[in-house]
């Protein structure tokens, strides 16, 4: 700590060296040593000399005034760290803002007091309150998982934090550190859903890009309609059907099939996997509210995320809507998570239903006709204007290049003939 | 491969009884075959084995572009061509002889769940190891793969599988993965079906089934391959009763019929 805090201050040789001398064996010498090196007055060193267990307020109140800090951080920094760490913490907030090499050096021993240590670096990096809220968990539990963790969220990208928040399949060391939703499951109920994620992989996934994404009534009534509404305005016109090509070459190399098309076979050989997958995670789940029994874990997460858009979505080809409709089970399954665990999204979602629908679709319509109507006169604007400059624009600008030219020779001529008029006259 | 085919083909082979000269068809079992193939080709055999039902091993070097959905095993029974494991236990039970039987719903649902685990993992991170990873690819996979074929043809091959199997594996989201990441998932894999299996002499109770074919296919292949590094099959021996598993197996279906 002491080398850390001298590197900080940009201190010299000579203060590293005395600094990592051991502060319990001579912290006069030291106390005096750094008053002189700062540059103190004579009457600062006298009341330096004193021993400081007499009075260290004074020190830690002239250190003060010497470095220009509040008497919070310099005494906690006087402080030898070993018999205070209370006090350290509140130091290396002032540290804020060090490399993450001092941090590290900073993460000193967790076993002696993880929760503290977790306050502090929740102070040191301004996390947000999801952050936060995670790193409060108990850190009794699992101390090594927290280190992992606030290692990851330092200075982490997005990128970290969504894997992080992805489903435990993709991150796979969050399932052995048990930062899961499984955390009371058995290794075997454990070992079961990483079974029924794969099964949902393999049958059901295939189906949902289909219905979503190749299916082309689907795609151009539903999805297509959503993203593009949702987009800013060039993007609207390209992206969602780039996204549509990625989701049929993923399609394509998931059946291993290059020349793969929407079409009736495909649809039936998906939808036949799909439908013997629902079927079994209906057996599976039974008259159970969950797949284990009552607590919900990353499986009832995980087959809700699949199932419920099928069940939720409004799509002109709704033969899996149909399916999943049948086993009571499974539609119950997902109502009962939107109610338990989605109220807010439920009740706004179905009041802008019962709000939006009177009005009908115009009203949805409206800002995208609105749109394409400014479009469409843009773009016949456009094309007249360029169809005129191919044709009649260069004739009427040399039409009017001639009018302009016109009159000042009519004038000349005219004047021309006053004077000679006037010659004339004369 | 189609619905109305499938149906079709259940109808038709209902009716006829399991022949005698049915053949299974593999790549060249001492040049050619990869792990991924041998695998699948074993899981297929020791299914049929289980059933009790004879089948002749045929190595063609073709093998992959004989198979209607061009991939490795199928079978040829009577005048009837299929392939891959999931088609093949459907027409064996089509002609009554089925292994999962005695389950009830719920195990058969756990039953299939486990065995996409398997492709889902396990095969997949086959086809990682053989074509993604540099060192297995250049010294395996890629020579391997092309041994029938002559110079030309046979780098074009084995670059354009291992184009194909690279594209998937970015497609499912594998493409990122480090060699590390896959062995992870791979003891992650071992450690659910050890799991699963415990003390059992199979996965369900004491009558094995298309699962335990399936994943004695795989754990065998693996820990009997010789690749350029060990892990593969370390990672499986970490789990003492799968090595059991896979030595009862052997020694039931494959041993005594062999001497």
């Amino acid at each position: 700590m002491h080398r850390r805090t001298s590197v900080l201050r940009g201190c010299t040789a000579a203060h590293l060296s005395s600094e990592d001398a051991p502060p319990h064996i001579c912290p006069q010498r030291m106390h005096r040593r750094t008053s002189v090196l700062r540059g103190c007055t004579a009457a600062h060193l006298s009341s330096e000399d004193a021993p400081p267990h007499i009075c260290t307020q004074r020190m830690h109140r002239r250190t003060s005034v010497l470095r220009g800090c509040t008497a919070a951080h310099l005494s906690s920094e006087d402080a030898p760290p070993h018999i205070c760490p209370q006090r350290m913490h509140r130091r290396t907030s002032v540290l804020r803002g060090c490399t993450a090499a001092h941090l590290s050096s900073e993460d000193a021993p967790p076993h002696i007091c993880p929760q503290r240590m977790h306050r502090r670096t929740s102070v040191l990096r301004g996390c947000t309150a999801a952050h936060l809220s995670s790193e409060d968990a108990p850190p009794h539990i699992c101390p090594q998982r927290m280190h992992r963790r606030t290692s990851v969220l330092r200075g982490c990208t997005a990128a970290h934090l969504s894997s992080e928040d992805a489903p435990p399949h993709i991150c796979p060391q969050m399932i052995h550190s048990k930062y899961n939703a499984d955390y009371d499951l058995s290794a075997k109920e454990g070992a079961d859903s990483l079974a029924f994620i794969s099964l949902l992989e393999e049958k059901l996934m295939p189906a949902l890009i289909y219905t979503f994404w190749v299916e082309p009534k689907n795609y151009v009534d539903v999805t297509r309609r959503w993203y593009a509404e949702h987009m800013p305005f060039p993007f609207n016109f390209f992206l969602p059907g780039r996204m549509q090509r990625t989701q049929l070459e993923k399609l394509r190399l998931l059946r291993g099939d290059e020349s793969l098309e929407a079409g009736e076979e495909l649809e039936k050989e998906l939808f036949r996997d799909a439908t013997e997958c629902m079927n079994l995670l209906s057996q599976r789940l039974g008259s159970q509210k969950f797949f284990f029994g009552d607590s919900p874990s990353s499986l009832d997460a995980y087959v809700f995320g699949h199932l419920a858009p099928i069940l939720k979505s409004k799509l002109p080809n709704g033969k899996l809507q149909q399916h999943l409709k049948s086993l009571d089970n499974l539609t119950n399954f997902c109502t009962n998570i939107l109610l338990l665990y989605f109220p807010r999204d439920g009740r706004e979602s179905s009041s802008q239903k019962t709000s939006s629908q009177p009005e009908g679709g115009d009203f949805d319509h409206v800002p995208n006709k609105r749109r394409k109507q400014f479009m469409s006169v843009l773009v016949a604007l456009g094309a007249m204007l360029s169809y005129a400059l191919l044709t009649g624009m260069v004739s009427i600008q040399h039409a009017h290049q001639e009018a302009l030219e016109e009159p000042p020779d009519l004038q000349t001529l005219r004047a021309q003939d006053h004077e000679e008029d006037e010659e004339e006259d004369g | 491969m189609s619905l109305a085919a499938d149906a079709f083909v259940s109808q038709i082979s209902a009716a006829e009884p399991w022949p005698e000269n049915a053949t299974l068809y593999q790549p060249l079992k001492e040049d050619q075959i990869l792990l991924s193939d041998c695998a699948s080709s074993l899981a297929v055999q020791a299914y049929l084995r289980m059933c009790g039902l004879p089948v002749q091993v045929v190595c063609r070097a073709n093998a992959e572009y004989m198979s209607p959905s061009g991939k490795i095993p199928f079978i040829h029974v009577g005048n009837q061509v299929v392939s891959e494991l999931g088609p093949i236990v459907q027409f064996t039970k089509a002609k009554g002889h089925s292994l999962s039987d005695g389950l009830d719903d719920v195990q058969r649902a756990e039953m299939k769940a486990y065995m996409e685990l398997v492709n889902n993992m396990l095969l997949t991170a086959e086809l990682y190891i053989q074509w993604c990873d540099d060192a297995t690819a250049t010294e395996i996979s890629r020579p391997r793969y092309s041994n029938p074929y002559s110079w030309p043809l046979s780098n074009i091959l084995a670059y354009q599988k291992q184009w194909e199997v690279r594209r998937k594996m970015n497609a499912i989201g594998w493409g990122g993965k480090n060699l590390e990441q896959v062995y992870e998932d791979v003891s992650q894999c071992c450690q659910a079906l050890s799991q699963r299996l415990g003390t059992q002499p199979y996965f369900f109770n004491k009558q094995p089934t298309e699962l335990d074919a399936l994943v004695f296919g795989h754990l065998f292949t693996i820990l009997t391959t010789r690749l350029t590094s060990a892990e593969l099959a370390e990672r499986i021996k970490s789990n003492s009763n799968l090595l059991s598993f896979c030595r009862r197996i052997e020694q039931t279906y494959f041993e005594d019929k062999s001497s």
